[in-house]
C-alpha cells in the first residue's frame, strides 16, 4: 500500500510523465472531484506548493507539497512570481507552482495547463458559492467570462437568459453609482458598469449607455457604453450609443488621428464655456435654441459663436458646418477621456 | 485492466489517484507472491527509517524472548524529549498477517513522537505462513509485556499510552488488548484500530460489496488461512483473542478509536467490532469514512486521507490528556 503515494508523487521530465500528469487529472475531472483536490493533485505531482486564486469567485486556496493547506500570500500579484497559468476565460483566475526558479521543472507547464484547464471545467460544474454579490454578476456579465458563468450570473440577477439590456457606463469616482454595478478598468480609467433592462431609468449622469443587446452578450458591448460615456459633456450628461449613430464610431477611430479641426477644438478647452457653447450649436438648428440649451441670451451666444469660429476656422451656422464641428468636438471627447489615463498610446478599443 | 480500479462508490479524489498509482501493479496477493513483496518491503522500511533518523527519530532494537524461547526483535522510536511520562504507543505493523515488517507504515504513529512526545515501540512479530496461530499473537503480547515490564528502565509510561495497528496489526492489536484481559497483563489507556483484520468469515454485505476491493476476499481468505492453518477449523473454540470477530464480549477494553472506510471489505466487521464495545459498556469512538477504500490513508495528500489523520490526532489529544506540538517537519 505504501507505495501507493510514491508511485503517483515520481515524476520524471519525460514523455511518460507527462501521461501520468494528464491522466491524473482527466480522472479527477471524470470523478467529479473538487476544485482543491486539483490542486492537491497538482502539488502532489510537482512536489512543490501549489495554489489557485479566483478572485471572481473569492476562491484563494494553497497547498504544500504533500496537499495539505497553508496559508495564502496576502498580496494575490505575489504568486505570479511563480510559474503560473490564468484561467482562459478572462476571469483573472490564476493558479500557480512554486518551484524555485533555479531548479529544473519540465512537467510544471504541463501541471498548470492541465490545473488551469480542470479548475476552469470544475467552476462550471460545482457553481461555487460564486457569485457572492450583485456586482460579482455584474462583473462576469460584462467580462468575457464562460457562457455558464454569464448565465449564472444572469440568474443571481434575476434576469431571464433572453432579457434585453442596455450596458451603461458610468466614471468610477461618483459615490452613488447603482449598486448593481461593477467596477471596471477601461480605456478612459477606472469606470462603474451598470446593466438597465430595456424600459428601464437610471438617475445618474455622466453616462455611457450602450446599445441594447441579450443579456448573455451583453459584454461585447462593453467599447460601446464606454465610447458613450466619453462622449458625455456638460450638456449632454447622457450620452446613448444609439443616438449618436455612425457619428459615435468616427469619434472613436478619429481619437487615433490627429485632424486640425480637432486641434482647433481642443484649443477651445481651455474656456469649458466655449466648448459648451460649440456643443450647442452643433446639436441645435438655429442659435435661439442652442441658447435655449445653455441657459443663456441668445445675443451671448452669438458673441461666443464668432469666438469659437475665429478658433476652429470654418463657420457652423450651417448644417454642413454643425456636423464637421460635431464630429471634430466627438473625437476630441474620446481622445481627451482616453488621454487622461493613457497619454502614450490613446486607443479605444 | 486492474480490477481494483473499478471499486464502486470511492472517494473522488482517492479513485483519481488511485487510477495513476495503480498502474502496473500486480493483483491479488498470492503465496508465490509474498517472498518477493517481503523484500520490497524491507527495501521501503529502509527508506521509512532513514527518513525517520533524518527527522531526528532516535532508535533503539531490543531483543525480545516469546512465549515460545525465540528471540524476536522490537525497536524503539523517540525524540530528544522523551521522558518518564512519555506515552507508549505500541505499533503492530499490517500486510494481510504475511507482509510487511516493523517500519512498514510507521508514519501512522512517527507523527506522535512529534506530536505528542511519545515513544514508539514496534514490533517484528514473526508471519504466516511459516509461524501460524498462536505465534504471531503471543509474539505481539509478548513485547507488549516486556515493554510494560520494563518501563521504568526505558523511560516511558505504558499506562497512559495505546495499541495501534492497521489491518492485520489492527487485528493482531485487538487480540493483544483481549489477551491483555484475559491474563491480567498490561493495562493500557487506549486502542487504536485502523481497518483492522478482525474476523476470518469474509460475511459481511461490505465484504459481498468491497470482495474485489483493495484488500479482496481471496486474499483475506489466503491470510486467515494462513495464519490459523488447521486451527481455523475450530475456530469457536479457539480463545476469544484468536479471532477478535468471533469475540462477543467486549467489555473492560482499552477506549477504543476505530476507523475504517466505507469502501473497505473490513467495513461492517468493523462498525460491528465498536457497536459490540458499547453494549459491552466500553468506550469507542468509530469513524466511517465515506468512499474510503482499504488502506486509503496512505494517499496522503487527498482531502479524506488529511481527514482521518486529523480524526486520529484529535482523539489522541483527548486520550493522553495533552495538546499536541505543532508538527516541525
Amino acid at each position: 500500500m505504501r507505495e501507493l503515494i510514491q508511485r503517483l508523487s515520481a515524476l520524471d521530465d519525460d514523455a511518460a510523465s507527462a501521461m501520468k500528469i494528464v491522466a491524473h487529472f482527466d480522472a479527477l475531472l471524470a470523478q467529479g472531484a473538487g476544485m482543491t483536490a486539483l490542486v492537491r493533485g497538482a502539488a502532489v505531482l510537482s512536489g512543490w506548493p501549489c495554489g489557485l486564486h479566483l478572485p471572481q469567485h473569492s476562491i484563494y486556496a494553497r497547498v504544500d507539497a504533500q496537499g495539505k493547506s497553508i496559508k495564502v500570500p496576502e498580496d494575490p500579484s505575489a504568486v505570479l512570481d511563480w510559474p503560473h497559468q490564468f484561467l482562459e476565460d478572462g476571469s483573472d483566475g490564476v493558479v500557480w507552482l512554486e518551484r524555485p526558479a533555479d531548479l529544473p521543472g519540465a512537467s510544471d507547464a504541463v501541471i498548470l495547463e492541465r490545473l488551469a484547464a480542470g479548475v476552469h471545467l470544475t467552476i462550471e460544474r460545482v457553481s461555487p458559492p460564486a457569485i457572492t454579490d450583485d456586482a460579482a454578476a455584474v462583473e462576469i456579465l460584462t467580462s468575457a467570462s464562460s457562457p455558464t458563468a454569464r448565465r449564472k450570473a444572469a440568474k443571481r440577477l434575476r434576469l431571464s437568459e433572453t432579457a434585453m439590456v442596455r450596458l451603461v457606463a458610468f466614471r468610477a469616482a461618483d459615490d452613488s453609482v447603482p449598486e448593481q454595478s461593477a467596477s471596471l478598468d477601461s480605456e478612459i480609467g477606472p469606470i462603474r458598469v451598470a446593466l438597465v433592462e430595456d424600459g428601464q431609468s437610471f438617475a445618474l449622469s455622466p453616462a455611457g449607455v450602450g446599445p441594447l443587446v441579450g443579456v448573455l452578450e451583453a459584454f461585447r458591448t462593453r467599447s460601446q457604453a464606454v465610447a458613450a460615456l466619453a462622449l458625455s459633456s456638460r450638456i449632454n450628461p447622457v450620452v446613448s450609443w444609439d443616438q449618436w449613430g455612425a457619428l459615435a464610431e468616427l469619434a472613436v477611430a478619429g481619437a487615433r488621428l490627429t485632424h486640425p479641426d480637432v486641434e482647433r477644438v481642443a484649443g477651445l478647452a481651455s474656456d469649458p464655456q466655449l466648448l459648451d457653447t460649440l456643443e450647442a450649436l452643433a446639436v441645435s438648428d438655429t442659435i435661439r435654441g442652442a441658447a435655449a440649451l445653455l441657459g443663456l441670451h441668445h445675443s451671448t451666444v452669438q458673441q461666443r459663436q464668432t469666438r469659437i469660429e475665429a478658433v476652429i476656422g470654418f463657420r457652423i451656422a450651417s448644417p454642413a458646418g454643425r456636423t464637421r464641428a460635431l464630429v471634430a468636438l466627438a473625437a476630441y471627447r474620446v481622445r481627451d477621456s482616453t488621454a487622461r489615463t493613457e497619454p502614450a498610446d490613446p486607443k479605444l478599443s | 485492466m486492474n480490477s481494483r480500479l473499478s471499486i464502486p462508490n470511492v472517494d473522488p479524489e482517492l479513485a483519481a489517484a488511485l487510477q495513476v498509482a495503480l498502474d502496473g501493479t500486480p493483483s491479488p496477493i498470492t503465496l508465490d507472491y509474498i517472498p518477493g513483496k517481503r523484500a520490497e518491503d524491507w527495501q521501503t522500511s529502509d527508506l521509512a527509517r532513514a527518513a525517520a533518523q533524518a527527522r531526528g527519530v532516535r532508535v533503539e532494537e531490543y531483543d525480545v524472548t516469546t512465549a515460545d524461547g525465540a528471540t524476536i526483535r522490537l525497536d524503539l522510536l523517540s525524540g530528544p524529549n522523551r521522558s518518564a511520562t512519555s506515552p507508549l504507543v505500541y505499533y503492530v505493523h499490517g500486510g494481510g498477517m504475511m507482509l510487511g515488517n516493523r517500519w512498514s507504515g510507521i508514519d501512522v504513529v512517527e507523527d506522535w513522537i512529534h506530536r505528542f512526545n511519545a515513544v514508539v515501540a514496534s514490533i517484528e512479530y514473526r508471519l504466516a505462513p511459516e509461524h501460524q496461530y498462536p505465534i504471531p499473537h503471543e509474539d505481539c503480547y509478548a513485547g507488549l509485556k516486556w515493554v510494560a515490564d520494563h518501563e521504568h528502565q526505558l523511560g516511558l509510561n505504558a499506562a497512559s499510552g495505546l495499541l495501534v495497528g492497521t489491518s492485520a496489526g489492527g487485528g493482531l492489536a485487538a487480540a493483544v488488548a483481549l489477551m491483555a484481559r484475559e491474563r491480567g497483563g498490561p493495562k493500557l489507556a487506549g486502542m487504536m484500530l485502523i481497518a483492522p483484520m478482525l474476523d476470518d468469515r469474509s460475511g459481511t454485505m461490505s465484504a459481498k460489496q468491497y470482495g474485489n476491493g483493495m484488500w479482496s476476499v481471496a486474499e483475506n481468505t489466503l491470510g486467515w488461512r494462513s495464519l490459523l492453518g488447521e486451527a481455523g477449523h475450530r475456530a469457536q473454540a479457539l480463545p476469544d483473542w484468536a479471532i477478535p470477530g468471533r469475540c462477543d464480549d467486549l467489555a473492560n477494553l482499552p477506549h477504543a478509536f476505530i476507523e475504517v472506510g466505507s469502501a473497505d471489505m473490513f467495513r461492517d466487521d468493523t462498525v460491528d467490532f465498536a457497536s459490540r464495545i458499547w453494549r459491552g459498556g466500553g468506550r469507542a469512538e468509530l469513524h466511517v469514512w465515506s468512499g474510503g477504500f482499504h488502506g486509503f490513508e496512505v494517499l496522503s495528500h487527498t482531502l479524506i486521507a488529511q481527514s482521518a489523520v486529523h480524526a486520529r490526532n484529535n482523539w489522541l489529544q483527548r486520550l493522553l490528556g495533552v495538546p499536541e506540538s505543532p508538527p516541525t517537519h
